[in-house]
């Protein structure tokens, strides 16, 4: 028992803690800004003018905003340019549904895309016009 | 052979090498490196429990602390938050015991310390809430980097007027043993989830 302890310990020693090395990649993403909650849970469409009103009153609301690229790949923004002062940003929602280019990290973490945006390098406002099919959701006309 | 091993290595251990070889081993012979995430977000705080007790981080040493922040007159975010808080202690069990769970309030005007006492009650027993003065809530949101912002609530009919409402910050932070960050967990993140993170971190850390 007490040799297994020891080869435990050895062990330990060797690989470290499983959860101490997270890699960091910086990185440049292009895409719309959307509605994390909505757009993740699918519990309703969440893209584009369809969505704008919804996905302001999120983003105000405390729900961090993604960044969803052209491969569908989702990126949660904690931090834009030099704010050091919030997680979700609620400053944010002057750019929801705005398709953007950013730079910053990366750090991906138990499945999720965490993003630290240290430029926004281009912003095209918004350019996905969903409301004339989906009009508005969730609420209606 | 391994035996002989283990004791000169127990020989070494009064040396110091040990630490030399963790060092190493934890470090540049392996490529890890301090997570960069460690001490971006949490901090010392000093609260005052459902209890009416006061309670510091230290007080969590060598446990997780998993960190919501909210009101109790929230609507929306709190009750499913901390239902989902709740759900995933319940699923993880004994082990959970390494977890302690904290609610700090963004709305310290309302949540005294009774107000989040009969709050509590309808979730995890083991759920800690945490109220403060204005300036101590406003130090532990900055530290953990939560927006909140205060509204009123349009008027009713039959209302006095003045009510209100806090946005605030969504996110769960899973603290480690030793006070420093290692994960968050978004809303929204369905409770089998919260549970593999939740074991994976106490099997690991």
């Amino acid at each position: 028992m007490a040799k297994l302890a020891r080869l435990g310990f050895l062990t330990s020693i060797l690989l470290g803690s499983a959860t101490a090395s997270v890699a960091v990649e910086r990185i440049q993403v292009t895409g719309e800004i959307v509605d994390t909650w909505c757009a993740i849970t699918g519990i309703m469409y969440a893209y584009g003018t369809a969505h704008h009103q919804c996905a302001v009153w999120c983003a105000a609301g405390g729900i961090p905003v993604s960044i969803k690229s052209a491969d569908g790949t989702f990126y949660m923004v904690l931090k834009i340019e030099d704010d050091t002062t919030s997680v979700a940003n609620p400053t944010m929602l002057n750019v929801q549904t705005h398709n953007v280019t950013v730079d910053g990290e990366l750090h991906k973490r138990d499945g999720v895309n965490y993003l630290f945006v240290s430029k926004v390098a281009d912003d095209k406002g918004i350019v996905n016009m969903t409301h004339d099919d989906y009009g508005v959701v969730p609420f209606g006309n | 052979m391994t035996v002989c091993w283990l004791r000169r290595l127990r020989r070494w251990a009064g040396s110091g090498l040990i630490i030399a070889l963790n060092t190493l081993a934890t470090g540049a012979a392996i490529g890890a490196e301090p997570d960069p995430l460690a001490h971006r977000f949490g901090g010392p705080f000093t609260l005052t429990s459902h209890t009416g007790q006061p309670v510091s981080d230290q007080d969590f040493r060598g446990r997780f602390m998993l960190v919501y922040f909210g009101f109790t007159h929230c609507p929306d975010l709190c009750p499913t938050g901390l239902s989902v808080l709740t759900e995933a202690l319940e699923a993880v069990g004994a082990a959970g015991d390494a977890i302690q769970p904290l609610f700090i309030t963004v709305d310290p005007a309302r949540d005294t310390p009774a107000a989040l006492a009969a709050y509590q009650k309808s979730f995890h027993p083991r759920l800690v809430m945490l109220t403060g003065d204005e300036p101590q809530i406003a130090a532990v949101a900055r530290a953990y980097k939560v927006h909140r912002r205060k509204y009123l609530w349009p008027p009713t009919a039959g209302s006095t007027g003045g009510d209100y409402g806090v946005d605030h910050g969504s996110l769960m932070y899973l603290m480690g043993r030793d006070g420093t960050f290692r994960t968050l967990i978004p809303h929204g993140t369905p409770v089998d989830k919260v549970v593999a993170i939740l074991k994976r971190y106490i099997a690991n850390d």
